[in-house]
């Protein structure tokens, strides 16, 4: 396995509060890691760097890369994907919309396309002409994922899917994401409070603590890591 | 009967101008947030520039359409020069508010020093004469206003519902930090609403000339009637500016005919009360989304 996304030494912040300081990580192809950390762990803040969002200081390669300091349109150009947290979908388009505004950087047939996601998640299929803001929160979140996947993106940053959603909507959810990674291969970098959940799919973690990574190994790892165990996981 | 009839076809034509200002208006304040208090000097510029060329011998229509590019180039310029290095944060609206202010300034004095303060006699882009409508007539004027109005909307429909780009646009409005996210250039989005919005400008300024008289000052009224028209359909919404127009500009002529009081001299004043009292009771306007923020 070669690796797609290296973070070394990454610093960002909000102007001049600085929130993650010195961030290392690595994501290999195809692979699903997943990032665990308490609220203001810095958690979105290193996904919003990571796709130009928020200038960050360091490196971060795609492919080796520089992804750091290139504009947000540019990063999504090489094949980043951000489901930014609270969905970010386009609430006075229709659905249909927002997904042929997701297609904006892929050369494939977008009727197709769209198609191919109906059929993945049939709820957005029935609702293609209704505007993206009255869609039940479970339905915004397929349609924000199925958005940053039309482009077929190499990797696919995700924050915190499951928010807001109902334990079984949630689990479909990640089902969802196992099975589009197990067929597509796309890598994926997923922020989760759902811990179980996430490190179902995922074979990487690591543990975001005040801006620094505290620890990182395989999902097995971590889930046999005590501390990690009893704040994350509750038992 | 016969005189509203024709109240009403007046107020119709004034009120596309009306309705394609207010237009042009909503398009800066949906890629930008903010409103364009230079819009209207921007279109009187280029009517000059209409009549600078016609005079030099360019037909008319040609040279409507010659002010129509570099009003576009114009306003994506501005956009890119003057108000992006803000950013579109709510505490950089104030400066850019003062910022349109000091180019519509700019523009008014421009205008003054390069043409003078005379007025100038602009043909009508249709002729002269009048067309029968009905029991009533119509100046081919008025009538030539409404359809280029209307086809120029039809297009506009067409770009924005029908059009790759159009999406784009609309993308980059609605959500600017999902736009770029998705790949689309969101800063040339901006700069194409901009001159989008200064073309409209110049074709309205280069229709309304004739009927206003060509000189600096000429677009200021318009404007106001122009943000009634935005107000009254919502701020938001091109739909909404373009029926705005056609309400404002008929309930101005039937107000100034049939309201004593009103007459010729306090027509501006509908306008006003317009604004006032949409602002009070239904603030996102007719067709407006309830989140757009009150300037
Ligand atoms: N726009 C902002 N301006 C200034 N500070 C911010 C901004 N956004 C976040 N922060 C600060 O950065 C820190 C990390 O925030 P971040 O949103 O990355 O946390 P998180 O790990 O995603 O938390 P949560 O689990 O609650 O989503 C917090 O202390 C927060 O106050
Ligand atoms: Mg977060």
């Amino acid at each position: 396995m070669s690796t797609l996304l290296e973070v070394q030494g990454l610093h960002a912040g909000y102007g001049p509060v600085e929130v993650l300081r010195d961030v290392s990580l690595t994501v290999e192809q195809g692979q699903v890691a997943v990032v665990l950390g308490a609220n203001g762990a810095g958690k979105t803040t290193l996904l919003r760097a990571l796709s130009g969002i928020i200038k960050g200081r360091g490196r971060a390669t795609l492919d080796g890369r520089q992804l750091l300091g290139l504009p947000s349109e540019r990063i999504a150009a090489l094949g980043v994907s951000h489901v930014p947290q609270g969905r970010g979908t386009f609430a006075n388009m229709t659905v249909e919309e927002n997904l042929r505004i997701g297609a904006h950087l892929s050369r494939g047939d977008e009727k197709a396309e769209i198609g191919k996601w109906y059929e993945i998640f049939p709820r957005l299929g029935d609702r293609r002409t209704q505007q993206a803001g009255s869609l039940s929160g479970g339905e915004q979140q397929m349609l924000a994922v199925a958005r940053a996947l039309m482009p077929g993106p190499r990797l696919l940053l995700l924050d915190e899917p499951s928010l807001g959603l109902a334990p079984n909507t949630t689990r479909d959810l990640f089902a969802s994401l196992g099975r589009i990674n197990a067929e597509t291969g796309t890598a994926m970098l997923i922020v989760e409070q759902n811990a179980h959940l996430a490190l179902d799919i995922g074979s990487t973690a690591m543990l975001l603590e005040a801006g620094r990574m505290v620890s990182s190994g395989t999902a097995q790892e971590l889930r046999d890591n005590d501390d990690i165990r009893r704040a994350y996981l509750g038992y | 009967m016969e005189l509203f009839l024709q109240q009403l076809l007046d107020g119709l034509a004034t009120g596309a101008l009306y309705g394609a200002l207010a237009l042009s208006v909503v398009l800066v304040y949906r890629a930008s947030g903010i409103v364009n208090f230079a819009q209207g000097e921007m279109a009187m510029f280029a009517a000059f520039l209409t009549w600078q060329a016609h005079t030099w011998g360019v037909p008319l229509v040609l040279a409507i359409g010659l002010s129509m590019l570099i009003a576009f180039a114009f306003g994506a310029g501005v956009e890119r020069v003057l108000i992006r290095p803000f950013g579109t944060t709510a505490a950089a609206h104030l400066s850019l508010i003062i910022v349109t202010l000091g180019l519509m300034l700019v523009l008014t004095s421009g205008a003054g020093w390069t043409w003078g303060y005379l007025t100038k006699q602009v043909p009508p882009v249709f002729g002269e004469g009048v067309v029968d409508v009905g029991a009533s007539a119509m100046s081919r004027q008025a009538l030539g206003i409404i359809l280029a109005v209307a086809v120029m909307s039809v297009l506009l429909y067409f770009l924005f519902q029908k059009t790759r780009l159009g999406l784009d646009m609309r993308a980059a409005a609605s959500n600017p930090e999902s736009a770029r996210l998705s790949g689309i250039p969101v800063g040339r989005m901006l700069m194409l609403g901009w001159g989008l919005a200064g073309a409209i400008g110049a074709l309205v300024g280069a229709l309304a000339a004739p009927q206003l008289f060509l000189q600096p000052n000429m677009m200021a009224a318009m404007l106001l009637y122009a943000f009634a028209a935005a107000t009254l359909g919502g701020f938001d919404s091109p739909v909404g500016a373009l029926i705005g127009g056609l309400l404002v500009g008929v309930l101005e002529n039937m107000a100034g005919t049939y309201i004593d009081i009103i007459g010729n001299d306090f027509k501006q004043a509908v306008a006003l009360i317009i604004i006032m009292a949409v602002l009070l009771f239904k603030p996102e306007g007719l067709f407006g989304s309830r989140t757009v923020a009150r300037v």
